[in-house]
Parts: C-alpha cells; sequence; structure tokens
C-alpha cells in the first residue's frame, strides 16, 4: 500500500520540513490535513511537542539584563511550538 | 493504546449514571472534539435541561438529559449523554479515556445504543478521525454536520449525500444555533434505532502495526474528503498564512529578518539621539556642578572623594545611565515584535541558517537569547540532547551580540559616522551573525566532522495584536536588568579603575592626585598595546577600556568616561566630550586611518569575550577545558579579524 496522508507527513518531517508550509509543499495535502496529521503524530509518540520559548529561558538570568523580574524569563508573546521526532527503538 | 485492564465504568443504560429517561429507553451518546459546537447541539436539542456530574466512580464531567424525538408518532424519548470532548480515542486525558471506555471496551450491553458524532465542516479532517474509529467498533453512528457557515466563507462545499456514502452513516447538516436540522437528526437518529445496525469498518488486511492502522483511517478520511467536498482550486489561506508564505521563505524570509532589523535599529539610534544628549547634558552639567558644589559646602572639595564621585561615579555610570532611552526603545521594539508574533518567524529563519552549519534546529533557542544576554543563553544549550551540539552551540553564543554591546556600537557609531549610525549598528549585528555562521562552519570542519542531525517542525502561532501591558511589563522588566547592572557590577569596577588611575608608577605623582597617563591603569594597558598595534587601536585608552570590558561590556564606556574625565577634569562642560577625546586617539594610533581603525575595534568588541558572567556560564556548562579553548579561540578571531579589517580599510581608504 502506497503511503498515506499520516506517513507522507511523518516522511516530511524527516526529511526535514521546517514548517507546516513545507509540508504542503513536499506532499501537497491540505493545511487541515498536515495538522490533523501532526496531532496524531504526538498522540502516537511519534513526535513529541514542547513550548519554545524566544526569550530567555527560566534558569540562570542571575546578570541578565533581559531578565523579567516577574517571571525569570523574558519571553513574551504567542508561544511556539516545536515538535521532534521521538528516537524509537528499531 | 487500548488498555484491555481499564476499570468497568457504570452502565450507561443503568441509573447508576443519574436519573435518565425512562427506564429501557435507549442511550445515545454526543461525542465530537472540543469547539465543534457538540453542547450547543446538545442543548438545542434537548432545550438546555441538562444534569451535569461526575459520571460514578470517575471525576469526568458528563451532561444528561432527555430528549423526545419529535418526529416519531408517540415522541420517543431518549436518554441523551453529553461526552467530554475527544479529538480521538487514541486517550491522552482522562476525559478521553472515558470516552474511550464507554464506547469501545465495554461490553455491547453497557455503551450507548448509538452514537451521534459532532463533526466540523469546516475542519472534516480533524473531525473524522473519531468517526473513523467509532466506526470499527460500530454501525450504529449518525453524523451530526456542523459549522457549515464558516466552511462555506472558506469556500468549502459538502455534498452530505456523497459523505454519508463514504462514510456508510447518516449525515445530517445541523445549525444549533438556529435549531436548524435538529428534525433531521431527531428523525435520522430515530430510523437508525429502528434498523440493523450497520457492519462496523474493517480496515482490511492493514498490518498490526500503530503506524499502518492511523494511516488506513487516514487514507479512508482522505478519499471522504475528495469525494465530497468541493474546494476552491486554492486552499484559502489565512491571513496568518499567507504572511507566514513570505516572512519564512528560504531567501525572501532572511531580508524581511533582516529588514526589520534595520528598522528597529534605525528607530532606536534616531529617536534615542536627543533623549540621549539631553542626559548626558544633565549628568555633565547640573549634576556635576550640584555634586561638586555639595562636596565643597561640607569641606571635601579637591579631596580624593571628590575625584571618586566626579570622575568615577559620574563620568563611569552617568555616561552608561544615558543610553536608558537608547535600551529602552530597543527593548520596546523587541517586546513589540515578540507579541506580535514575529519572533517565532524569526526563529524560522535563525533555525533554517543553524541547520546549514550542521547544528540542530533547536540550536536556533540560545543563539537568539544571546542577542539579550549570552549569559541565559549558553543556559539555554541544555535544550540540546546531544553534548557535542552543546559545546558547540555554547561556543558559538560569544558571537551573538548581546545587548551591553549595544551602548559601545552607539557610542562608537554616533561619533565616528554621525549620518549613518543605525546602519552602522545594523551591519553589526549582521556581522554578528557572519561570525557565528563563519565560526560553526570552520568548527564543523575541523572538531566535529560526524555531527548527526535532528529534525524539528515548528508550529507557528497565529500572529496577534500586541498588548500595551505585556509590551510594558516586558520592556521596563529588562530595563530593570540593565539598571541594576549599572548599579552593581558597574559601580564595582568604576571604582576598581578610580583606584588603579589613582595609584602613581610613573611621574611625582600622590595617590589620587597623579596624571591617568602615569598610573597603575595606563602602565598596565599601555603593556598590552604592541599586541594591538596592528589592529590601528594600539592606544592604552582603548586597550584599557577593552581590558576593562572583560568583566562586562557596558564598562568600555565608563572606564573611558573615567579615562577622558581624569585628563580633563576641570572643565566638564568644555566642548568636545567623550566621543571626541576617543576620535582623537583613534586619529592618532591608527596613523590617519581612524575610520578603518574604529571599524577594527567594533570588530574585536564584538568578537571577543563577552563578560566574566559568560565564562563562568560557560565552566559550569561545557567544563573548564572546552571554555579555555573557547576563550582563546574567540581573542584569536577577535585579533585576527580586527588586523584584517584594518589593514584592508587603511589600503582602501
Amino acid at each position: 500500500m502506497s503511503a498515506g496522508p499520516l506517513r507522507q507527513v511523518l516522511s516530511a518531517v524527516e526529511g526535514g520540513a521546517l514548517t507546516s508550509n513545507d509540508i504542503q509543499g513536499a506532499t501537497g495535502l491540505s493545511m487541515d490535513m498536515i495538522r490533523t496529521s501532526l496531532e496524531q503524530l504526538v498522540r502516537m509518540g511519534r513526535l513529541s511537542a514542547e513550548s519554545l520559548a524566544t526569550g530567555c529561558p527560566p534558569s540562570g538570568c542571575g546578570s541578565c539584563g533581559s531578565a523579567s523580574v516577574q517571571t525569570g524569563t523574558c519571553s513574551a508573546g504567542p508561544v511556539l511550538v516545536g515538535l521532534s521526532l521521538t528516537r524509537r527503538a528499531s | 493504546m487500548t488498555d484491555t485492564s481499564a476499570p468497568r465504568l457504570a452502565s450507561c443504560h443503568s441509573d447508576a449514571a443519574g436519573p435518565l429517561a425512562a427506564k429501557g429507553a435507549p442511550v445515545v451518546a454526543v461525542v465530537g472534539a472540543p469547539n465543534v459546537g457538540k453542547s450547543t447541539l446538545f442543548n438545542s436539542l434537548t432545550g438546555a435541561r441538562r444534569q451535569v456530574g461526575n459520571w460514578p466512580g470517575t471525576t469526568v464531567e458528563v451532561g444528561r438529559a432527555q430528549w423526545t424525538l419529535p418526529t416519531v408518532a408517540d415522541g420517543l424519548r431518549i436518554a441523551l449523554l453529553d461526552l467530554p470532548g475527544a479529538y480521538s480515542l487514541d486517550a491522552l486525558s482522562p476525559d478521553e479515556e472515558f470516552t474511550r471506555s464507554l464506547l469501545m471496551t465495554e461490553s455491547i450491553a453497557d455503551r450507548p445504543d448509538l452514537v451521534v458524532v459532532v463533526v466540523d465542516a469546516s475542519r472534516l479532517a480533524r473531525s473524522l478521525y473519531l468517526v473513523a474509529q467509532i466506526r470499527e467498533s460500530t454501525g450504529r453512528v449518525v453524523v451530526a454536520l456542523t459549522m457549515s457557515d464558516v466552511a462555506a466563507r472558506r469556500n468549502i462545499e459538502v455534498d452530505t449525500e456523497e459523505l454519508r456514502q463514504q462514510l456508510g452513516v447518516p449525515v445530517v447538516r445541523v445549525d444549533a444555533r438556529h435549531g436548524v436540522g435538529d428534525a433531521d437528526l431527531a428523525r435520522a437518529v430515530a430510523e437508525s434505532l429502528d434498523s440493523p445496525a450497520a457492519p462496523p469498518r474493517g480496515q482490511g488486511d492493514v498490518a498490526d502495526d500503530e503506524l499502518a492502522r492511523a494511516d488506513e483511517r487516514f487514507v479512508w478520511i482522505q478519499r471522504a474528503i475528495d469525494a465530497a467536498t468541493v474546494t476552491p482550486e486554492h486552499e484559502k489561506r489565512t491571513w496568518s498564512d499567507r504572511i507566514d508564505r513570505w516572512v519564512t521563505a528560504a531567501w525572501v524570509g532572511p531580508a524581511i529578518f533582516l529588514g526589520v532589523m534595520w528598522v528597529v535599529f534605525q528607530l532606536t539610534t534616531t529617536v534615542a539621539a536627543p533623549l540621549q544628549d539631553g542626559l548626558d547634558a544633565l549628568f555633565s552639567g547640573p549634576v556635576s556642578s550640584a555634586t561638586s558644589a555639595v562636596l565643597s559646602a561640607v569641606g571635601l572639595g579637591g579631596s580624593w572623594v571628590e575625584g571618586f564621585v566626579l570622575d568615577g561615579l559620574i563620568a563611569g555610570v552617568g555616561m552608561l545611565l544615558t543610553f536608558v532611552p537608547l535600551m529602552a526603545i530597543m527593548f520596546a521594539l523587541l517586546a513589540l515584535l515578540e507579541d506580535s508574533g514575529y519572533m517565532a518567524r524569526a526563529a524560522v529563519v535563525t533555525d533554517r541558517t543553524m541547520r546549514f552549519i550542521g547544528l540542530p534546529g533547536r540550536a536556533f533557542l540560545p543563539l537568539i537569547v544571546g542577542f539579550g544576554c549570552n549569559v541565559p543563553a549558553i543556559s539555554a544549550t541544555r535544550v540540546l540532547p546531544d553534548a557535542r551540539h552543546r559545546v558547540l552551540t555554547a561556543l558559538l553564543v560569544p558571537f551573538t551580540s548581546c545587548s551591553a554591546r549595544l551602548a559601545v556600537y552607539v557610542m562608537l557609531a554616533a561619533t565616528f559616522f554621525p549620518d549613518s549610525s543605525g546602519n552602522v549598528v545594523f551591519a553589526m549585528y549582521v556581522i554578528s551573525i557572519l561570525f557565528v555562521v563563519v565560526v560553526g562552519l570552520a568548527l564543523r570542519k575541523t572538531l566535529w566532522r560526524t555531527m548527526g542531525r535532528d529534525s524539528l517542525l515548528l508550529d507557528l502561532p497565529a500572529y496577534q495584536m500586541p498588548h500595551l501591558r505585556i509590551l510594558g511589563v516586558v520592556t521596563w522588566g529588562r530595563l530593570r536588568g540593565f539598571l541594576r547592572t549599572a548599579s552593581g557590577i558597574i559601580v564595582a569596577t568604576v571604582a576598581a579603575v578610580w583606584l588603579l588611575q589613582s595609584i602613581p608608577v610613573n611621574g611625582q605623582g600622590s595617590f589620587a592626585d597623579v596624571p591617568v597617563q602615569d598610573s597603575a591603569y595606563a602602565a598596565g594597558a599601555e603593556a598590552l598595546t604592541p599586541v594591538f598595534a596592528p589592529t590601528g587601536f594600539g592606544n592604552w585608552e582603548a586597550v584599557g577600556a577593552l581590558t576593562v570590558g572583560f568583566i562586562a561590556k557596558e564598562a568600555v564606556i565608563s572606564s573611558w568616561a573615567q579615562t577622558y574625565a581624569v585628563e580633563e577634569p576641570t572643565d566638564p562642560n568644555a566642548p568636545g566630550g567623550l566621543g571626541e577625546a576617543v576620535q582623537t586617539d583613534f586619529e592618532q594610533s591608527s596613523g590617519g586611518y581612524p575610520t578603518a581603525a574604529v571599524w577594527a575595534f567594533l570588530i574585536f568588541l564584538l568578537a571577543y569575550t563577552p563578560c566574566v558572567a559568560t565564562l563562568a556560564t560557560q565552566w559550569r556548562e561545557i567544563g573548564r577545558r572546552w571554555t579555555l579553548f573557547g576563550l582563546a579561540m574567540q581573542l584569536s578571531v577577535a585579533w585576527v579579524a580586527a588586523v584584517a579589517v584594518f589593514q584592508i580599510g587603511r589600503m582602501v581608504s
């Protein structure tokens, strides 16, 4: 059986796709299908999702001029989510 | 994912689940993903007379109500359950686990008689996965299609009859907010309950593998969508997606990023300049005069205390404080970019650069943080799972131009390039990125040739309108950090520099009464000047400032200000000031090529060790050996680059 949408999306991520737009360019799938596939891959543990701060991390800000006083972090704005391939035992 | 040992739930056919319809009444469960209009439909069907409570033995909240089917002659009464929102039956949360148990793992007799799956017409793929899974266990399913108005706005047309054929179950279009389709849904449910159940959907000869089974469902979904929907030739994109096509594009994206940063630095330097001049005049004029008068009044006029306060604290720390407006404006602009969501796009651009030099995608995180401050950036290398990636990234972070270096750039740019200071500052940030790329590539080609790759997909959040309150809080938080540095480590550094400048080592002076060129400070710096002769800034004032800059980059300005205040202590209001004094020294040390020399100085400042705090953090994160290697590498790269810039600049001048 040829690869279905889920496998196509997984292959695109493995091939170095950086954004959903890249996946669409590689697979031709709709954005809805791509997002649903990514969610499913996270559910299945094939991808791991984590919030990525584009500002400071919560630690190590001791002498940092960029550190926020209240939260210990200088991040602001919408949260960027990173999806990484999960290493699986072969 | 299936857990066959899951505890049994109370049957939905018993009263244990709460008072339902008349005993023996059919039980119908309404399921669907969150935000597809499930509860709105439930309320519309039942007149909002629901009872809400935890399902017995669980903490899962389930809505229950009686639904009288008006389309049946004697008004068939249904026990309707509003199950928690679930994207799929691969349970991740207790709510989803409950839904999965009730629909999949309970005995047939204990399951609902029929399931109404609420499906979002504007996002069919997302909703149909749940349908696919439920259809594998039962044929008694009715699909309620919501959000048709949203789909229409996106030019998506859904053919319900075709969708029915593809899914093998009735599909009813509903608009619960206006009560449209309720009767059709009631009719479909009644007919389905009255007919033999359709056979469950089989998965054919799909391998017994989780990915293969899930992919088969996606193939099934894709086939249904292709057959039942008409979508525009070009998928209608949100404006956020349309912007992202450009700002994250491989070549246009970096150009837009550079353009945005250019605007940031132009605005920063242009708007801050008059405010900075005003503060400079304040510190060198009224503040110095008033302090001098007060010290004279208490009998300390002409003493070393007056020298320390006027030539040390006010000249050094005061000069640094004139950069507060500049920092405030830049922090506010960067906070604006962050809060709007643009910085997440900048992360994509940076990520591509990281991959180009062979670093894993997530290495962009510490490097972006590094443009604020190198110390937390090195701590942030912990996000990298591979030790070699961590070491390489920690060695590259010092080449990212932290905000402390900005003040020195601005001062020199305003002095030597008054008409294009913003461009010069912008150029320094571009050069900083080039340093990261070139040094990164060089290290990859020499030290770590077999470094592995790591995929990272970035799910970009939608853009949003920045919030003033957040901008204010973030800007103030960072500004307070700058002020804390100025009032802490810089005051201590100023005191140390003043002490060294007060100790005579040449001439006839005494403590606190010595020409600065005869002081221990000047003698120490003078010893290093031959090393910097090929760079064009081999004067002890500049070398002394760079040496003090090891402590913190802000100290370059404060120590320069102290040096020249001591040299010309008598008239703080004399024309010229710090910039002109620096210009004169560069003119002399470069043999008449001050422009080439100041570029060399800026390059050296950018590339050499950022501060002792960065070194300490490197020591902690990557160990002594790599820290010392990094220190030597930064000094070497800085010196070689500075010499190259000066020598080439001198030749082309």
